[in-house]
């Protein structure tokens, strides 16, 4: 039964996988935003180790209160100095680690964690599905700084503190998105060809569902990072996020706060720190969205 | 046919709950999707179901996939009841039987590469061993006329006809002896549709499988099936022959979906039957003949209390009914029914 009943079809494009659209992609990449996030968060995170012209938590007290370069002070200092001496351009460069270290580590347990149930919760429908969004609910209707702060007084203000927070706070995002998403991928016909064929659940979640979804969970991402920082920065600034003296960006507003009147320069950076990394990455997300995903217009 | 029938439905019946509240639900009536459906599929046929949309066809075809389990009645693959069987005879059975469903847009997984998708059926049930897949992948791409190159390109490097060819790939894979159609032309284009019909056509000879078509075209259904079965509301009304069927439809309703299809040519002249009121909710079907609230040619108060059988016509025993004008008076021909409209 070699030959065939029909002559071969061409496929368009077939056997070259070629991409007109690669460089005409690239040219329309989000630049500002792209190069404010490298520049304010990826750089000084990387290279604060080795860049950095102090040590971000010891200070010299003759050296406190130094304002910026422009505003009377020496490049020694070029963002000036707090109240002990320490330099803001250090302290800001190894915030930057602290907060993309938090977004990332958060959202991926968030991420990873939310998706499962609503994987779950969208493939399996029934009891499963109603106990996780329940659950998703009352994870949405709790205060996230209350619990921080209940978290916070029982197992003291740390790192591990802040991930649990946020990943309580991110993990019903991704359920609620990866369920709707998934209800409408399990009514397409290749799921139900995959049934037909005896594939297991698993594999038709794995193979099927997920990659499907992916581009949902990747937009959801890009667009939390953003919130996931504010976060971090608010519970720092109330005092129960990272413990003081590590330079965490909510910490240093919250530290300079009653010098806002003599050393501005204190809150204010780190302040702009937080301000234009939250604009920049909710641009690259709507970016993301729009590329990815169009019908994701409101998370 | 000569041998066995390889499907068999027998009073297949599949009935939905429908429930009311929201906390505590509670099952108000059943939506009768399919009721006491019984036919025969020989091997190397075709049997087309037709009818308008919620008449069953659907859920029909998904009873014999095995992705809705029948309320009562039995369905019987080569003399296995379908619902029951378990382990390595089930494993035979979702190689023995697949599936070509209507939109290819939507049966191809976008994110797997034709490969995959083709070798799916293979790859879940082991059904060979691992360095034969590609053979095989090779192998149905020629059957359905695509190039083996085409397996790396993902489905939406496609046309509607090739994915449609994909996705018959696919079903192929595993030499299937039965193949649900869920109407595999009506999503492509009028002028891919015809290619696609004849490689049907020509993969049946080649394969010696057996196709259960569910379609709602009768153009595609004249042209494919050997034997059609007509549903309204869950029923046979009518199951016979494609060309018996074609020259003389026999069932009210058969005539009257027969005279709603446009016609070969603009210009012949023919008589509509247009059907008054609309179709009767199935949670709650009339009484006797399902038909009779909208039956142009109904006899009278039998229509209403009993129930037809389907039955055989005395002069062809392939042509079966389910009608009273047949039933009741033999002589009558349906073209004088005076009963009253309704």
């Amino acid at each position: 039964m070699t030959d065939s009943p029909l002559p071969a079809v061409r496929a368009v494009g077939a056997g070259t996988r070629k991409r007109p659209g690669f460089w005409r992609g690239l040219r329309r990449l989000p630049l500002i935003p792209i190069f404010v996030l490298v520049v304010l968060l990826i750089v000084p995170a990387l290279s604060a180790d080795w860049l950095a012209p102090h040590d971000p938590v010891r200070g010299s007290i003759p050296d406190r209160l130094k304002p910026p370069v422009f505003f009377g002070g020496t490049w020694e200092f070029a963002l000036g100095t707090d109240r002990l001496g320490r330099d803001i351009l250090s302290r800001l460069m190894h915030g930057a680690k602290v907060s993309l270290s938090i977004s990332l580590v958060g959202i991926l347990a968030g991420g990873v964690l939310g998706t499962a149930l609503g994987l779950i919760a969208g493939y399996f429908r029934g009891l499963a599905d109603a106990i996780i969004m329940r659950l998703v609910d009352i994870s949405m209707a709790l205060p996230s700084i209350l619990l921080a702060l209940v978290l916070a007084v029982t197992a003291g203000p740390s790192f591990q503190t802040i991930i649990v927070v946020v990943t309580f706070v991110l993990w019903a995002l991704y359920a609620r998105q990866v369920r709707g998403e998934v209800l409408s991928i399990r009514e397409r016909d290749f799921v139900a060809r995959a049934r037909v064929a005896g594939a297991s659940d698993f594999r038709i979640i794995v193979r099927h569902i997920l990659p499907n979804a992916a581009n949902t969970i990747i937009v959801l991402a890009t667009l939390q990072v953003g919130s996931v920082i504010l976060l971090e920065a608010g519970l720092s600034f109330l005092g129960v996020g990272i413990p003081r003296p590590t330079p965490a960006w909510g910490l240093m507003v919250a530290d300079g706060r009653q010098l806002i009147v003599s050393a501005w320069w204190i809150a204010f950076f780190p302040g702009l720190a937080i301000t234009l990394a939250v604009f920049a990455l909710n641009l690259l997300g709507d970016w993301m969205r729009d590329k990815l995903d169009p019908r994701l217009k409101e998370v | 046919m000569d041998s066995e029938p390889v499907l068999k439905l027998k009073e297949v019946t599949k009935y939905y709950p429908v429930t009311k509240g929201l906390l505590f639900a509670r099952t108000i009536g059943h939506v009768r999707a399919v009721d006491r459906v019984t036919l025969d599929l020989d091997q190397g046929e075709t049997l087309a179901l037709v009818g308008e949309s919620g008449c069953g066809k659907t859920t029909t075809a998904k009873l014999i996939l095995r992705q809705e389990t029948p309320t009562s009645g039995k369905l019987e693959f080569e003399g296995q009841d379908v619902h029951r069987i378990t382990g390595a005879a089930l494993k035979q059975y979702r190689t023995d039987v697949q599936a070509v469903f209507q939109d290819p847009w939507s049966s191809l997984n976008p994110r797997m590469r034709v490969f995959d998708i083709v070798s799916e059926t293979l790859v879940v049930n082991h059904a060979v061993a691992k360095g034969e897949v590609a053979d095989r992948v090779a192998k149905v791409l020629s059957d359905v006329g695509l190039r083996t190159e085409q397996s790396r390109n993902f489905p939406h490097e496609f046309s509607g006809g090739q994915r449609q060819r994909i996705a018959i790939a696919s079903a192929l894979i595993s030499e299937p002896k039965l193949l649900v159609l869920d109407e595999p032309v009506s999503a492509l284009d009028v002028s891919i549709r015809s290619q696609i019909m004849n490689l049907f056509k020509d993969l049946q000879d080649l394969y010696r499988m057996s196709y259960l078509m569910v379609a709602h075209d009768l153009g595609t259904t004249r042209y494919m099936a050997h034997k059609v079965a007509v549903m309204y509301l869950g029923q046979l009304v009518e199951l016979a022959p494609t060309r018996s069927l074609f020259e003389a439809p026999l069932h009210p309703y058969t005539q009257a979906l027969f005279s709603a299809a446009l016609p070969s040519h603009p210009d012949i002249e023919r008589e509509e039957i247009i059907l008054e009121g609309e179709v009767p909710s199935p949670i709650d079907p009339p009484s006797g003949c399902s038909f009779h609230t909208r039956c142009p040619l109904k006899i009278g108060e039998v229509c209403e209390k009993e129930t037809p059988e389907l039955t055989p016509r005395p002069d062809d025993s392939q042509h079966h009914v389910a009608c009273h004008l047949y039933t009741r008076e033999p002589s009558r021909s349906p073209g004088d029914g005076e009963g009253k409209r309704v």
